[in-house]
């Protein structure tokens, strides 16, 4: 893994966290929060290394607990399940393709926050399950999907400002030469 | 089949994640204050943009706007220095037949100002962050309001930072009151609109109808009717305004009545609470 990407994506981590907690337009105006650390996850998932989902899981689910009354880590395991998934199947995924980005966004946006709450319903303070939530699960899942194309192509931006662009291939080919020597 | 560094990598995470899912109460609250520490640019950067907005809103503000808004004040500045002067004259009196009683005198409140700092990001909690910590005297339990009435209570605390939940997440319970009729509840969440709560547990009156009211006491709880912390529970003090009665049903197989109260305060555009320091 390039160690500026890893740096890019905990940035890119901090930032999903912090519009979280503190950009509430979304929530007044839609009445729920979009949620873009599983949109993220989905560009790590399908274009990066298993250190990656484990370092966006670790960090992104611990910030985003610590703002929330889930137990903390809880998210972190959502999170890395949803990587895992994603990354052990990526060889499936037409990762460049803006269709198939905003349909691995929706799937991770809704994963996510499913497994958290599953995982809440054996805790002390269930999540009380009602039409609300669902539309609101809904909601957010539709937001994550529309995001995560964005996502990549913010990345890409990134890559392409601070990355060595790889060569063009040349069309020379040694065993086409053709060798003249003294007949 | 997952390959070998995958299985490396779930183990990290998941042994990470059960770690951190078994730390006791407190120390968890710890970490988590400790972790909201990483976001302190944040809260500056948002301090220092909000100020600026407001300075430069100030400056494009036309005089005659701010004279005539000055006007304004003034006159109800007036207003409620009389109101002030008779309320300080009730609570003198109030003390006195209290002492003649043989009561105790009610502690007055101190409010502490502060600022919601961030939001809690599940859609299912309903939590805030604001700036006040154990250094400004904040403990746990403490009520937070705003002039329009109960916001919610201080979960946990940092040193410079507490949580907040707020009315109508399940971890909020309430003792509220029908102002009107005296009538004893609790205040719950109601899950279906985050702007309603219920309060139920209320003495059981008469069959009802939709449309209709409901005898009790001899009183009648009737929409529009104001509810207010009763001060049972030993949390909140009492006469703190919740909200008003939507309606009132029969509840509990007619054990007793519920009623939806829409509440005072809007709690999706918080910005500045008040800590009461009892």
């Amino acid at each position: 893994m390039n160690r500026l990407e890893t740096i890019f994506i905990l940035c890119a981590a901090w930032l999903a966290v912090a519009f979280e907690i503190s950009f509430p337009a979304f929530r007044q105006l839609l009445g729920f929060q979009i949620s873009l650390l599983p949109p993220l996850m989905v560009y790590v998932a399908l274009s990066n290394s298993l250190p990656g989902i484990v370092l966006l899981s670790l960090i992104g689910g611990v910030a985003s607990d610590a703002f929330s009354a889930n137990p903390i880590g809880i998210s972190t395991l959502a999170l890395a399940g949803t990587g895992m998934l994603l990354h052990h199947n990526r060889d499936l995924v037409l990762r460049d393709q803006a269709y198939a980005q905003v349909a691995m966004g929706l799937l991770a946006t809704a994963l996510t926050p499913a497994l958290v709450v599953l995982a809440l319903m054996n805790t002390q303070h269930p999540v009380l399950l009602t039409w609300r939530l669902f539309g609101q699960w809904l909601g957010a899942a539709l937001a994550g999907g529309i995001c995560t194309p964005f996502i990549f192509r913010f990345f890409a931006l990134l890559n392409r400002w601070f990355s060595y662009q790889a060569l063009p291939e040349s069309h020379f080919r040694d065993t086409r030469q053709i060798k003249r020597t003294r007949i | 089949m997952l390959r070998k560094p995958q299985y490396i990598a779930l183990l990290i995470v998941a042994l990470a994640g059960l770690i951190l899912l078994s730390l006791p109460e407190a120390a968890a609250s710890r970490v988590k204050l400790a972790v909201t520490t990483l976001f302190l640019p944040l809260f500056g950067a948002t301090e220092t943009t909000q100020a600026a907005a407001r300075r430069a809103g100030n400056t494009i503000v036309p005089r005659s706007d701010l004279i005539r808004e000055l006007e304004q004040l003034r006159a109800e500045k007036q207003k409620l220095e009389f109101n002030l002067a008779q309320a300080q004259e009730a609570a003198r009196e109030n003390d006195r037949l209290r002492r003649l009683a043989g009561l105790p005198s009610r502690p007055g409140w101190k409010l502490k100002p502060a600022r919601v700092i961030a939001r809690d990001p599940a859609n299912w909690w309903r939590t805030v962050f604001i700036d006040l910590g154990s250094k400004d005297g904040v403990r746990v339990d403490l009520p937070v309001v705003t002039p329009e009435g109960l916001a919610g209570r201080v979960s946990a605390v940092g040193t410079t930072r507490s949580q907040v939940v707020l009315l109508g997440d399940q971890t909020c319970r309430v003792a509220g009151m029908v102002r009107e009729t005296a009538e004893n509840g609790i205040v719950i969440p109601y899950a279906p609109d985050p702007s309603i709560v219920t309060l139920t547990y209320l003495s059981r009156g008469s069959a009802v109808k939709p449309g209709q009211t409901i005898t009790t006491s001899g009183l009648e709880l009737k929409p529009g009717n104001h509810v207010l912390t009763s001060g049972l529970g030993g949390v909140f003090p009492a006469g703190i305004r919740i909200g008003e009665i939507v309606d009132v049903r029969s509840d509990g197989f007619g054990l007793y009545q519920s009623a939806r109260v829409r509440l005072a305060v809007n709690l999706n555009a918080l910005d500045h609470v008040w800590v009461v320091a009892q």
